[in-house]
């Protein structure tokens, strides 16, 4: 499958926040999008999956030709994209286990399959390779998780549905070292022709673990610069401000 | 050739408990299947005695074994031993109902 964004624009309380942004992201790559803060690098994820607070001003955004921008946010998820937020919301009562089976049998639904049979089986198998305790599947989905096990059961719920498109929206915020290589392996597990990827990220760190096919600076709403790994390294070296000269952005640009 | 207990199984999960709305397998309602030459034993229960659907989910266990295998003769009985209880269910039932797995 193949997810494609043209000269995308977007605002959130009418200001302008993506200005022109191109992407396009195939299944079996993962993308690596860094950029500094008020770059637009959530903006892009919650504009992807559809989220109503943020206004589309111009562009397209299409999944193997169809309109994206047209189709409600379950549409999109049916469609094979999923996201992992950056700041989970905690859902008192619905358990973790109910929740996962729901969320798994409709996505199973709008493919055509049935794995209903196999569910807690494999649930329990990816809880024990994300090293989530067993007990979790009973309790509110992320209510009084510390932040790393929100984190993780995000991870979870991607290896459960098994999307085309997994967007994780700066899911290495704020974790540990343990938790970010769990984090890791849950992407490095899904990679493969089927799955695509947009890591969304601050920093090189969780790349490392990661390894991502290509990666993408964001800047003042554009993607300015885009290359392979090495681009991690250099930009780690140079900072921001080096991608900020190299393009020509003045500085009052930056963080407007 | 003839159908496995497992085909017969499988096929029982398309029947679902009305009330309910899970499958009576999952449901742990299935007591005994046994495969005969000449015919086929269905033992099942129900969640409560005195529970109305007896009628329907005995037709419905007839109708998906003709439908699925072409078993016609299929003898049904409702049995109280031992008493069903929540410990019977799948984990997937009990997901689905709200239990603790």
């Amino acid at each position: 499958m193949k997810l494609e964004i043209v000269d995308l624009r977007a605002q959130v309380d009418d200001k302008e926040i993506l200005k022109g942004l191109n992407l396009t992201v195939s299944t079996g790559e993962i993308h690596a999008i860094m950029g500094p803060n008020g770059a637009g690098k959530s903006t892009l994820s919650n504009v992807i999956m559809g989220n109503p607070k943020y206004e589309v001003t111009g562009g397209k955004i299409l999944l193997d030709g169809e309109d994206l921008l047209e189709m409600e946010v379950d549409e999109r998820a049916r469609k094979g994209l999923f996201m992992a937020f950056q700041y989970p919301v905690e859902i008192p009562g619905i358990t973790v286990g109910r929740f996962l089976k729901r969320a798994t049998e409709l996505y199973d639904e709008a493919r055509g399959q049935n794995n209903a049979r196999g569910f807690v089986k494999a649930l329990r198998a990816n809880m024990d390779f994300l090293e989530i305790d067993q007990a979790f599947i009973n309790r509110y989905l992320n209510e009084g998780f510390s932040g790393g096990e929100k984190k993780r059961m995000e991870i979870l719920q991607m290896l459960m549905l098994k999307p085309s498109f997994g967007i994780l929206d700066e899911t290495d915020s704020g974790l540990d070292i343990d938790a970010l290589k769990i984090v890791a392996k849950g992407v490095n597990q899904m990679r493969g022709d089927e799955f695509g990827s947009i890591i969304i990220t601050h920093y090189q760190r969780i790349l490392d673990h990661i390894n991502p096919d290509f990666v993408h600076i964001l800047y003042d709403g554009r993607v300015v610069t885009a290359g392979g790994h090495e681009l991690v390294q250099t930009l780690e070296e140079k900072g921001y401000d080096w991608v900020r000269k190299q393009d020509g952005i003045p500085e009052e640009g930056a963080y407007e | 050739m003839a159908a496995s207990k497992g085909d017969i199984l499988e096929s029982l999960r398309k029947v679902l408990d009305p009330e309910i709305g899970i499958n009576i397998v999952d449901l742990g309602l299935i007591y005994r299947i046994d495969v005969f030459d000449d015919r086929t034993e269905v033992d099942f229960t129900l969640t409560s005695p005195g529970c109305p659907l007896a009628d329907t989910i005995d037709a419905d266990i007839k109708n998906i074994l003709v439908d699925d295998h072409k078993i016609e003769n299929v003898q049904t009985q409702v049995v109280w031993n031992p008493p069903w209880s929540l410990d019977f269910m799948s984990e997937e039932a009990r997901l689905e109902l709200g239990y603790p797995i």
